[in-house]
């Protein structure tokens, strides 16, 4: 009974969203605002009733949506999701398409915004872990069949935990500085930098647990007499994610900016930047600390350390110059006295 | 008369060994490494489980750990930090340990509170001989950090003086986190902006047509035509726009995609796109806004043009202003292209990044 009454409720708001739109459908919008991304705590059995907040951000034309629920995977070492998309595709093990109900479709008048009511529910048998998933909120346009038609699908992301006795495992890959290429997603472990100064250190954990891991890190920078020049006190301050079996590299800044800025329609927009460091020639130490461990599991902690040097060319140059200098002096020196011995030989 | 060998040699091996001291001896100085937190014995097993995981809450604290030895034990110190690093200076969380109990403990015991301020509680006994057995230790009545949910730590020292003063026998931290139902991460709400037409403005306020008609689609010339799409959030962790979609087709014939970076060449069957301003042919235009997204590198060449299902074409890394991309699409065909009316649907996704 209480299933049907929730079904009638959702036809109901999905109705009220679709009739009054239908007569003005011409001209569609591909232009939307949304919530990236939202995170749960569930224990089995448990409901959440909340809401996607929808801005149709065009002006003139109506925006019509398809909304569904598509699980994802990372695609690589970053924070990149792979979305799943397909009717026929096999749900995944952290799979949440059986425990979200919300309309179908929705349309959002020009300029308006609409609150889309989700239910999340979580199934009586579930495991303590994590599960994600996807809602894609897909424009719907006129097709044409003899044009190249564009389309703009939007996403939030969905993070449900499950809390009690589950499995957390991060196996440590690789740590040290980090040069990331301009995109941002790849880039190159480093020991020598010879250009410019260190700016970012990256760590590289491997997922094996059941749980999608947000790891808390501290990086200390020692120079070559051990005093601390850099402690990163937040290394994850992005709060980012290593999905179940992800092998993820995350970034850290030596020495993080933190840039405030304002969008034209009011929005504060907080940016994590690298800044410049202050590094002198010579070798430097750093010590990765990582802590991860769900309320009541185990602590876990992750310890590496790596070390670079900072040699640059002029440096370089004048260490080799110095050297020559003081080997050169040393030849003098040598011969002098070789000389002198000579002279007092044939004296005798 | 000849030099004696052992002169001779000695002349040599002293210019070597001056020379290797004038290159060594700095290299070994920088070589030592002073004492850290590595060099610490660590608590194994440990954990601490909160009664009520609700910001602000007043509720129980468990904590459990293992010694690792039996070494002598005397005082144990558990602080109230925002990160686990046991040698940094410790930045008290808004978390309150002044009013804890101590409610029970089993494994290595006879401990009762010595101290207590909201940051810290030193639990003391007469130095005696431990045991490497879990432990347990639990307490009523401590305030949880408030404010948004968040992870947080309480660092562990052992000592064996019964006043928590000298150097320590163990040092470890363990972690727990509050939470809500509806996890709040930032008091702004994150959001993301995106959209895509023909042509796009700040905010995708006036967005522009959806589709592109290219017409007769020829062997001689390269047909091209550009559409554009935006994007800004304000979610530190940035976004990721993906291209999705198949190549034009014609019910079961296809224009070839290119599925690596290739330049336009007429009489060859191509489609692919790119988000530059190009010469060859001349179309497109370079990213425009005060944002900080940036374009794929395998579309982030002039004049080189590519087309796989589910491509990254931008991103940005951290929350950015608006941005606009252009993507500029080429079509060729050879002379011997099936008759057809071709046509595909490409869909922009902006997700963000986790």
């Amino acid at each position: 009974m209480k299933k049907l009454v929730r079904t009638i409720s959702l036809l109901a708001v999905t109705a009220g969203f679709l009739l009054p739109q239908i007569g003005q459908l011409n001209a569609q919008s591909n232009a939307l605002s949304i919530t990236p991304r939202k995170d749960y705590t569930l224990r089995a059995g448990e409901v959440v009733n909340d809401t996607l907040t929808i801005t149709n951000t065009n002006r003139d034309s109506p925006l019509q949506l398809r909304l569904s629920v598509v699980d994802f995977t990372a695609q690589d070492e970053t924070g990149t999701p792979q979305l799943l998309r397909g009717e026929t595709t096999q749900k995944t093990a952290w799979s949440l398409r059986d425990f979200i109900e919300m309309p179908e479709q929705v349309v959002v008048d020009a300029g308006a915004t609409v609150q889309v009511p989700v239910v999340v529910r979580m199934g009586t048998e579930v495991g303590a872990g994590s599960y994600y998933s996807a809602i894609e909120y897909a424009a719907v346009n006129d097709i044409r069949d003899d044009q190249v038609n564009i389309s703009a699908s939007g996403v939030t992301l969905m993070f449900v935990k499950v809390p009690g006795q589950a499995r957390e495992q991060l196996n440590f890959l690789q740590f040290g500085a980090f040069i990331p290429d301009p995109g941002g997603t790849g880039g190159a472990f480093t020991g020598l930098f010879f250009n410019d100064r260190p700016k970012v250190l990256a760590y590289r954990l491997k997922n094996e647990g059941n749980i999608a891991e947000q790891p808390k890190a501290v990086i200390v920078v020692k120079n070559s007499g051990g005093k601390e020049m850099y402690v990163i006190q937040n290394a994850n301050p992005k709060s980012q994610i290593a999905l179940l079996g992800q092998a993820r590299r995350f970034d850290a800044c030596i020495s993080p900016e933190t840039v405030q800025q304002t969008t034209d329609n009011g929005v504060e927009i907080d940016a994590v930047i690298c800044g410049d460091t202050n590094f002198k020639p010579g070798r430097y130490t750093a010590e990765l600390s990582v802590l991860y461990g769900e309320n009541g599991n185990e602590t876990r902690e992750i310890t590496a350390k790596a070390t670079f040097w900072y040699l640059p060319w002029w440096f370089v140059g004048l260490v080799v110059a110095g050297i020559g200098l003081a080997v050169g002096v040393g030849f003098y020196i040598v011969s002098r006295v070789k000389n002198y011995r000579g002279r007092k030989t044939r004296r005798r | 008369m000849k030099i004696r060998p052992a002169k001779h040699i000695y002349t040599r091996a002293g210019r070597f060994l001056f020379a290797a001291m004038l290159v060594l001896l700095p290299i070994a100085t920088v070589l030592t490494d002073k004492i850290s937190a590595f060099d610490y014995v660590r608590l194994p097993n440990r954990s601490l489980t909160i009664g009520d995981t609700t910001p602000a809450a007043t509720t129980s604290y468990v904590f459990s750990w293992q010694y690792p030895t039996a070494t002598t034990l005397g005082s144990i110190k558990l602080l109230l930090c925002t990160d686990p690093y046991v040698l940094d200076t410790c930045t008290l969380t808004s978390g309150d340990f002044s009013a804890a109990t101590l409610t029970g403990q089993s494994g290595v015991t006879g401990f009762s509170i010595l101290s207590q301020s909201a940051g810290e509680i030193i639990l003391s006994r007469a130095p005696s001989g431990g045991s490497n057995i879990q432990s347990t230790y639990s307490f009523a009545n401590i305030d949880n950090p408030g404010g948004l949910p968040d992870v947080f730590y309480v660092r562990i020292w052992t000592y064996p003086t019964a006043d928590a003063t000298g150097p320590p026998n163990e040092i470890s931290s363990v972690a727990t986190a509050t939470t809500e139902v509806i996890n709040i991460t930032t008091i702004v709400p994150p959001i993301l902006f995106f959209c895509t037409g023909l042509t796009v403005d700040n905010y995708c306020q006036n967005v522009v047509g959806n589709q592109i008609d290219y017409g007769d689609l020829s062997s001689t010339s390269t047909d091209f035509a550009t559409s554009q799409f935006g994007v800004a959030t304000n979610a530190v962790s940035g976004y990721v726009v993906t291209i999705n979609g198949n190549t034009m087709t014609s019910g079961n014939k296809a224009i070839t995609a290119l599925n690596a970076p290739a330049a336009a060449a007429v009489g060859v069957g191509q489609f692919g796109l790119n988000l530059r301003a190009n010469t060859a042919p001349p179309v497109g235009q370079d990213t425009t806004g005060a944002g900080t997204g940036v374009v794929d590198a395998n579309y982030n060449n002039p004049d080189q043009y590519q087309f796989n299902d589910g491509d990254l074409v931008a991103n940005a890394a951290t929350g950015t202003l608006f941005n606009t991309f252009t993507s500029s699409y080429i079509v060729n065909v050879p002379p011997d292209q099936p008759a057809g009316v071709y046509s595909t649907t490409i869909v922009y996704i902006c997700t963000a990044s986790f």
